[in-house]
């Protein structure tokens, strides 16, 4: 008997606002407890919300980009239940009307085996706030900062059948809406959630075997390492003959299991109504349209392009199209009319490189996309060596400034000026008559050291293909 | 309406009741819910449900980010709180 | 100003042990109120509709840093942070804002005798209930002790102790007047009313008060002047009169009383025509199943947690259960318990639901019904005010109480309540004025009418003393 894992993922993303999708309270991430909030978000008597629009946008944006259907009438519903962070006692969500459904996600395992799996729907709430529950203590502290922040969920269809599998959706999904500017989906700061449902299933099988809910993998490895372990388990449990028990388990990080949560008390009802607060949404066909006709082009889109237009590998255009903002820096890059090839070498080999010491991001970087592009003119108009730009780089990273300031004042640009260079080679050539002499006894490599020696005395700054000829010249032959 | 059901609501509720409330709320909840039975007299199986006013449409507001009143205001509001937190006794997981 | 303050403060504590009107008069609140205004008056600034007037605000609407209990428990001690809109706007228009008035807690009722603390006393029989729930603002006015007031309307709420207690009354369209700071019970049918001795005070408060709200979603949001174009006189005005508002469960002194009215009206110019309400009589089950769903979700946020008084035990369980079930009274906790039943898994179907389909049907019966009249008349309440204690022992008979006015809140229409007489034992009688949507200025134009044409003064009651 084959049995087979069902997983279907529920993930939760911050929107990128500026405010709370129902007051205008920061949306900033951090802050000092409870700095950032108002009657609204805390659920004072008397308070109402107010939906902000960019939120909204934002949402139509995701539904977009996950190729969904959206809605031209929404509404919310208060989803009811008791819990310290919850300040009104309900959550304001979608229920039956959620702003966008029926998308799928195209992704890529490890391998390069293109997948796809359906996103059932995506739909706008409000987030909780924070409990912490210090050591040993009997109490909890309750921080609103993060209630009310906007939120969407996007339920995806059980469509992916292994921990790979779910790593690669999660990835691309990560991926998908960093280019769409719709989140930063930062797993470590909880712009990006995920919860997963696992069943079990003899292979072919139409039906779903019973559900367990896993929660709190803060990392798209422990999610796959939570769902290792607990298809591990579903599968003992089911070849020993027992059931398995719908319930709700939670990831230990500490020992890669999943442990079950404490049961509830109650059956959760939700008794989910449409909020009278909040009329009917009524969303204009041409807006929705408008703001797909802006999508920027997904990652997939552009790895593309990189592949069969700018003729990159495989591998160069994978690491240029991971990160959203890496992306945009290498296009601008190109913008300046840089090669392809070129900026990609450069990009990967030096920029990369220098940000990936530290893990630091491409927005701290002293230079921008426009002096990497002078520095490669200057190369490729032979006023720097390939050596001496990389040297000049160096120092542009470190300091800050321009090519050309930078090149100057470290006394690396080629020399332009033959008669200094002449002069260099010729006292090279007095200095090792033998090497000469071998070298006009028939030796012809001979000459490669007497390049090398030009450069050293030059410091660099020779073309080694003029001091070739130089050299050539004076030695006759 | 059976004591049991009372248990049920009350504890979706959040509401303590004694023994006595439990008694007299399940009589009366029963006798309300009875007169409650009225509505199955009307055939609705076509009428859509009123939530709102027909007429109207959700308003939305700029994204512009903006603080009214200090905030640590509303923490002081409640009786049991170190700043700037407001204290629940111990949240278990998955209560 | 100072001497109206004064002049206020001193009959308030002259006749509120009485009347039991108020819940919170906050002296020094009051004179600061009144130097700020005289301020203003003096730097030139004579703009503002009530400079002056006091003005009584029910205690379930937000006035930064002064109590706000709506009349719970639950809420002892609570002060808001900030001010309702309708406050900001009476603020704006130099009002002086005289104290916070008792209701039935949270709201819910109609004799203001769920009120945690003690009921109101009807002014002009202080044996009797003064209505509710905004029987403390009504008795207020009542009694000379604020010259108009604030009160909300769900189910009858501002009309009902408007009619018990001699006062016009206004229940505006749904969406007219902006809920932000109003402490809220039922979402879908709350709505902040005005009451005053008369239709033009009445209307001048509607004024200030009313008009687009950006903080309330709900809100409606054309501007108010829209809405008082087109005041037609009495000649030729179609009222409808429906047999549904005429049944003998109304008390005689009532029916008399609305008798003579139409035959006034009549004269006047007036065309009764006959109009069918059929679905009055599910108008109360529908209402009830609707407002407790709502409630029971608008009174979840009172846990303790943020604010109000705590009730602890042994862990977070115990503290929302006690909480709520100290702090709650029985009207409030009976229902929130129907609430989160028809609201539940398995029930939500043939209970919330069920309600708001029939409520689709009241709302599309009364659009029906208004193409045929303008107004719709009938009596405000089926009797005029009850003694304090015969009607508490069983909720469903306070429920019936508002049988003429909840369908007309169900659908969102607007309705005033006038005085039309008085009972052999000098009891206030009102009718009530039903309009479509949007005639809020219409309906208290014909109030003026009917005032006229009563001959009706209204002036406060003698409250009387040693009760």
């Amino acid at each position: 008997m084959e049995l087979e894992a069902v997983i279907g993922l529920e993930v939760h993303v911050q929107l990128g606002t500026r405010s709370k999708l129902f007051c205008a309270c920061s949306a900033e991430f951090g802050g000092t407890p409870n700095s950032r909030i108002c009657p609204i978000c805390t659920g004072q008597p008397g308070v109402l919300p107010v939906l902000n629009r960019e939120a909204l946008r934002l949402a139509v944006l995701a539904g977009h980009a996950l190729h969904c259907t959206i809605r031209t009438h929404t509404k919310f519903d208060r989803k009811n239940y008791f819990y310290p962070d919850l300040p009104k006692g309900y959550q304001i969500s979608q229920f039956d009307q959620p702003i966008a459904y029926h998308g799928d996600l195209e992704f890529q395992m490890d391998d390069g085996t293109p997948r796809r799996a359906g996103i059932t729907r995506a739909h706008l709430e409000e987030d909780a706030g924070k409990a912490v529950h210090p050591e040993g203590a009997t109490i909890s502290l309750v921080d609103l900062n993060r209630a009310g922040i906007p939120l969407i969920e996007i339920v995806g269809e059980p469509d992916l059948r292994s921990p790979a599998e779910a790593g690669a959706y999660l990835t691309a999904l990560r991926r998908t809406l960093r280019y769409a500017r719709v989140s930063e989906c930062d797993m470590e700061k909880g712009s990006m959630r995920c919860d997963a449902n696992v069943s079990i299933r003899t292979s072919g099988s139409e039906r779903l075997g019973t559900k367990v809910e896993v929660k709190n993998m803060n990392s798209i490895r422990n999610v796959e390492h939570a769902l290792a372990f607990e298809i591990e388990r579903q599968k003992n449990l089911l070849l020993a003959g027992e059931c398995i028990i719908q319930e709700t388990r939670s990831f230990r990080d500490a020992d890669g299991t999943t442990v079950r949560m404490r049961v509830k008390e109650q059956a959760d009802d939700y008794r989910y109504f449409p909020d009278p607060d909040l009329p009917l949404f009524e969303l204009d066909p041409s807006w929705i349209e408008s703001i797909r006709r802006l999508l920027p082009e997904s990652y997939r889109e552009r790895r593309r392009r990189y592949e069969k237009d700018l003729a990159l590998s495989d591998y160069d255009a994978e690491v240029l199209t991971e990160d959203r903002e890496v992306s945009d820096w290498f296009e601008k890059v190109l913008a300046e009319g840089v090669a392809p090839k070129v900026a990609a070498n450069w990009v990967q080999g030096e920029i990369l490189a220098h940000l990936n010491a530290t893990a630091a991001p491409i927005g701290t970087l002293r230079i921008g996309p426009r002096d990497l592009a002078e520095l490669l003119s200057m190369v490729d108009a032979g006023e720097l060596s390939q050596l001496a730009a990389k040297k000049v780089l160096k120092e542009m990273l470190s300091a800050g400034g321009r090519a050309r300031d930078c090149a100057q004042s470290l006394d690396l640009l080629q020399m332009r000026d033959s008669s200094e260079l002449n002069a260099i080679v010729d006292q090279v050539l007095r200095e090792d008559p033998k090497t000469v002499a071998d070298y006009q006894g028939g030796k012809k490599s001979a000459i490669n050291g007497l390049i090398g020696k030009v450069m050293r005395a030059s410091r660099g700054k020779g073309d080694p293909q003029v001091i070739k000829q130089l050299l050539a010249e004076r030695l006759g032959g | 309406m059976k004591p049991e059901e009372i248990d049920k609501i009350a504890t979706l509720a959040r509401i303590e009741l004694s023994t006595e409330e439990k008694r007299r709320f399940a009589e009366q909840l029963t006798s309300i819910l009875g007169y409650f039975q009225k509505l199955q007299e009307l055939d609705t199986r076509e009428v859509p449900p009123l939530s709102h006013s027909p007429d109207q449409r959700g308003p939305t507001r700029p994204d512009e980010p903006c603080s009214s009143i200090h905030p640590v205001e509303l923490v002081r509001l409640s009786q049991c709180h170190q700043e700037p937190f407001f204290v629940v006794p111990r949240v278990l997981e998955g209560l | 100003m100072l001497d109206i303050a004064e002049d206020s403060l001193a009959r308030i504590e002259d006749l509120d042990p009485g009347v039991h009107a108020f819940l919170h008069v906050d002296r020094d609140h009051v004179l600061a109120q009144a130097r700020a205004i005289d301020s203003r008056v003096k730097s030139g600034d004579r703009e503002g509709a009530l400079l002056g007037v006091p003005v009584a605000i029910k205690d379930n609407l937000c006035i930064a840093g002064l109590p706000t209990t709506c009349a719970s428990r639950i809420l002892e001690g609570y002060r808001p942070t900030y001010d309702a809109t309708v406050v900001e706007r009476l603020r704006a228009a130099g009002a002086l804002l005289i104290g916070k008035t008792n209701l039935d807690e949270y709201a819910m009722g109609a004799s203001t005798e769920n009120s945690a603390w003690f009921p109101t006393r009807n002014p002009h029989d202080l044996k009797r209930v003064a209505g509710g729930s905004s029987g403390g603002s009504a008795a207020a006015i009542a009694s000379g002790m604020a010259l108009c007031a604030l009160g909300s309307d769900t189910g009858g709420s501002v009309r009902q102790p408007a009619s018990f207690c001699g006062l016009t009354g206004l229940r505006p369209t749904y969406g007219l007047v902006s809920r932000y700071g109003l402490v809220a019970f039922a979402s879908s049918l709350d709505q902040v009313g005005p009451l005053a001795l008369n239709a033009e005070d009445t209307e001048i408060l509607l004024s200030v008060i009313a008009g687009p709200d950006a903080r309330d979603s709900t809100c409606r949001t054309r501007p108010l002047a829209e809405y008082r174009r087109d005041l037609p006189g009495l000649r030729g005005v179609r009222i409808g009169a429906p047999p549904q508002y005429e049944s003998d469960a109304i008390d005689r002194p009532v029916r008399q009383a609305m008798a003579r009215l139409r035959a006034a009206l009549e004269e006047a110019g007036a065309e009764f025509v006959r109009v069918d309400l059929p679905l009055t009589d599910y108008a109360i089950p529908t209402y009830y199943l609707v407002v407790t769903s709502e409630a029971s979700s608008n009174l979840a946020r009172f846990d303790g947690v943020r604010y109000g008084p705590r009730s602890e035990g042994a862990d977070l369980a115990d503290l929302y259960r006690r909480t709520r079930g100290r702090g709650f009274g029985d009207e409030v906790k009976r229902r929130i318990m129907l609430g989160t039943f028809a609201l539940s898994s398995g029930y939500y179907d043939a209970y919330y639901k069920k309600a708001l389909q029939v409520r689709q049907m009241i709302a599309r019966e009364f659009d029906a019904a208004f193409s045929k009249v303008d107004f719709i008349l009938g009596p405000t309440a089926p009797t005029p005010a009850f003694n304090i204690g015969e009607k508490s022992s069983d909720p469903l008979q306070l429920y019936l109480c508002d049988v003429f006015t909840a369908p007309s809140s169900l659908a969102g229409i607007p309705g005033l309540s006038v005085p039309v007489g008085f009972t052999e034992s000098r009891l206030p009688i009102g009718a009530q004025i039903l309009g479509p949507p949007g005639s809020d200025f219409r309906i208290l134009r014909l109030a003026r009418d009917v005032e006229r044409l009563l001959g009706i003064e209204n002036r406060p009651a003698e409250v009387s003393r040693g009760a």
